[in-house]
Order: structure tokens, then C-alpha cells, then sequence
């Protein structure tokens, strides 16, 4: 039967999710709030909110949550590598062709583009509504200039 | 030193005043929100009975109400909104429920569209039992990656699924975890699989009676969908 079968994952709607439920569902306070909190030397526990889930429900998503979010920062890392290591090596290859780029290697990097777009807006959501920072987003030189394609 | 002094009360009222706002903010929000919560909306609908009953029944104006509905668009909703007030739409309910299902309004438009839900629901009371079965059996079908509409009818469905809980319309907070395992790709909880959903659907169109309760994820852990309904 497809029910036991693991649904597929769907960011753009988590991000959705946890966007516009950020507040109300997950108990997450805006910036504004956590500034304003800090200014008034108050804990953000004692402010305003406008969280209407319970507290079960709210621990129970706000879990969920935490439990994916390093995967997902993993995984924006390793795409972002992908990436920038085959726009840089297509970079060279257009000077030694002389501009031209094959067909395949253009969808290839289309799509790394896109996975790569898709994983750094959810983590931008989420580090957002969580308050924690946004990854740092480095490739040393050297990774570019290796020749891998996993 | 001394200009900190000087300046720190003026800040604190700043302040003061920002938190007060804050606070006046989500007393505003929560109020609303218990309004519509279905205790209170009991107490609401008999207080306007006689609103009810002034309404006019018109099959042509209530079909073109339904067609607007599925082809919306911002100007469409702010219409229906005003129709609700003249209209009697009790024999349509369920053909408004599959159309706000159905339709891929404009993110823009959730809000009204959230609007329009209200006044159906201030005046009907089986409009949200409808609403909230249908909305969330078509968030926690699969839907292909590839069909580009679906995936964002479904996004714009999760914003409206939200709003309508901000409002109080939709009161079953355990739903959005099985939401979030669904997004996340994990396996569904006990009582929530696709399966269950639609045996869920099923009994609700052929059931006289509202069996919105039967959700309860308690009742269906422990006796299961068919011992439940006998």
C-alpha cells in the first residue's frame, strides 16, 4: 500500500509553513519582538505573543524542526559546493573553447543552480524564524580546482 | 555619561510605548481569533438569527456567486464578500467548499479569501466542517513534483490553512504536526495516512451527522476509523 511508503520532501512548502506559521504555530517571535525584548532588558519568554497552538503542539513542531534543520544546513553546504566547483570549472572551459558550452553541461549546471537555490531559501526561512545565523558560505580555492562531481 | 543619563528615560518610554502596542496588537488578534472559535460563534449565529432569515434565496445570483468563486480574482472575492450579506447560500455550501479547494487564487488574495471564510462561517455552521475536511485531505495528498500548479496551490493552500488558524476557523493545532512530517518526508502518524484520510472523506459525505470529532487522533489510535463511526 502507498501509505507506508515516506511521503517526498516538500521545501518550498516547509518553507511556506514555517513562514507564515512562524509566530502562531511554532511560538518563534518576530526580530522586532526579540530587539524590542533585549532593549527592555526583558526575557522573551514574558512578551507578547500571539502563539495560539499548544504547548505540546508547538514543542512537538518546533522539534521536527530543529531535528532537520542541520540537515538542511549540511545540504546547502555540500550543493552550494557542487555549484560554484562546476560554474567555476565551466568558467575555464568556456576560455579554452573559446565561449561555447555544451548542452548537457549548461543543464547541469542549471540544475546544481537550482538545488542550491531551493536548500538556501529554506535555510534563509528557517534561520530567520529561529533566530540562529545564517551558515557561512565559503569554498576554498583549492575544492574548486578539484575534479569531483558528487 | 551624563547625556546617557539624560537620554535613558526618554528611551524606556519609547520603549514602553513600543511594548504597549505589542500588547494591544495580540489582545486585538486573540480576541478575534476566541470570536470565531466555535463556542463562541454558537452564541454568535443565534444572536443573528433574524439576519439569517432576512437573506435572500436566488439560485442565479448564488450560481454566479459560485462561478466567481472558481475563476477569483482580488475584485471577485471583495463581491462574494459583500454577497454573504444578502445571499442565501445554504444549499451551496458544499459547491463553495470545493471551489475555494479547487482554485488557485493569487497569494495576495488569501486574506480576503480568509475574509470570505469568516462571514460564510458567522452565518453557516456547517460551512467549516466542509472547509476544514476538504483542505485538509488535499494538503496531505502526495502531489508530483513535476506538476508545477499543484505544488503551488498546495503552497498557497499552507498559507490559507494558517491564516484560517489565526482567525480560529481552524482549530485542530495537532494537524499542522502532521502537516510538517508530510512536507518534511516522513512517514504519516497513526490515523493520518492517505488511506485513512479518504475512508476520513468518505464517511463525512455519507454521514448525516458531523463526524469532524472523530479526528480526534486519541479515538483513532484506540478504536480505529470503522469502530469509531459504529
Amino acid at each position: 500500500m502507498s501509505s507506508n511508503r515516506p511521503p517526498p520532501l516538500d521545501l518550498l512548502g516547509l518553507g511556506t509553513l514555517v513562514k507564515y506559521g512562524s509566530e502562531v504555530l511554532f511560538g518563534y517571535q518576530s526580530r522586532k519582538v526579540v530587539d524590542l525584548a533585549s532593549r527592555l532588558n526583558k526575557p522573551l519568554s514574558s512578551m507578547p505573543s500571539k502563539q495560539s497552538s499548544s504547548v505540546k503542539v508547538k514543542d512537538e513542531l518546533c522539534g521536527l524542526i530543529n531535528q532537520s534543520y542541520d540537515s538542511f544546513v549540511a545540504e546547502l553546504m555540500h550543493v552550494h559546493k557542487l555549484y560554484r566547483t562546476k560554474e567555476s570549472r565551466i568558467e575555464k572551459d568556456k576560455l579554452i573553447h573559446g565561449g561555447s558550452l555544451s548542452e548537457a553541461r549548461q543543464t547541469e549546471l542549471e540544475q546544481a543552480k537550482k538545488q542550491y537555490d531551493k536548500y538556501l531559501s529554506i535555510v534563509t526561512i528557517l534561520s530567520e524564524s529561529m533566530g540562529e545565523q545564517m551558515p557561512l558560505l565559503e569554498v576554498p580555492v583549492a575544492a574548486l580546482n578539484v575534479d569531483d562531481d558528487t | 555619561m551624563m547625556e546617557k543619563d539624560l537620554s535613558h528615560p526618554m528611551d524606556i518610554s519609547k520603549e514602553q510605548e513600543e511594548l504597549q502596542s505589542l500588547k494591544a496588537e495580540v489582545v486585538e488578534f486573540t480576541s478575534f481569533r476566541s470570536s470565531n472559535l466555535p463556542a463562541s460563534m454558537v452564541a454568535y449565529r443565534k444572536k443573528n438569527q433574524s439576519k439569517k432569515a432576512s437573506l435572500k434565496s436566488d439560485l442565479k445570483k448564488s450560481n454566479t456567486f459560485v462561478k466567481k468563486l472558481r475563476s477569483i480574482n482580488s475584485e471577485g472575492i471583495l463581491q462574494c464578500i459583500r454577497d454573504v450579506d444578502t445571499l442565501n447560500l445554504s444549499l451551496f455550501i458544499t459547491e463553495i467548499v470545493n471551489a475555494i479547494i479547487a482554485t488557485t487564487f493569487k497569494p495576495i488574495d488569501t486574506s480576503n479569501m480568509v475574509k470570505l471564510c469568516v462571514s460564510l462561517h458567522q452565518i453557516y455552521e456547517e460551512f467549516n466542517d466542509h472547509l476544514v475536511t476538504n483542505l485538509k485531505q488535499a494538503l496531505l495528498l502526495p502531489i508530483s513534483e513535476d506538476d508545477t500548479e499543484a505544488s503551488k496551490r498546495k503552497r498557497i493552500q499552507i498559507r490559507f490553512v494558517v491564516e484560517l488558524f489565526q482567525v480560529g476557523l481552524f482549530a485542530d493545532d495537532e494537524f499542522f504536526i502532521h502537516l510538517l512530517r508530510n512536507l518534511l518526508g516522513k512517514l504519516p502518524l497513526k490515523g493520518y495516512t492517505h488511506a485513512d484520510i479518504s475512508r476520513f472523506i468518505y464517511l463525512s459525505y455519507h454521514h448525516t451527522a458531523p463526524v469532524s470529532h472523530l479526528l480526534h487522533r486519541q479515538s483513532v489510535q484506540t478504536t480505529g476509523w470503522c469502530q469509531c463511526v459504529q
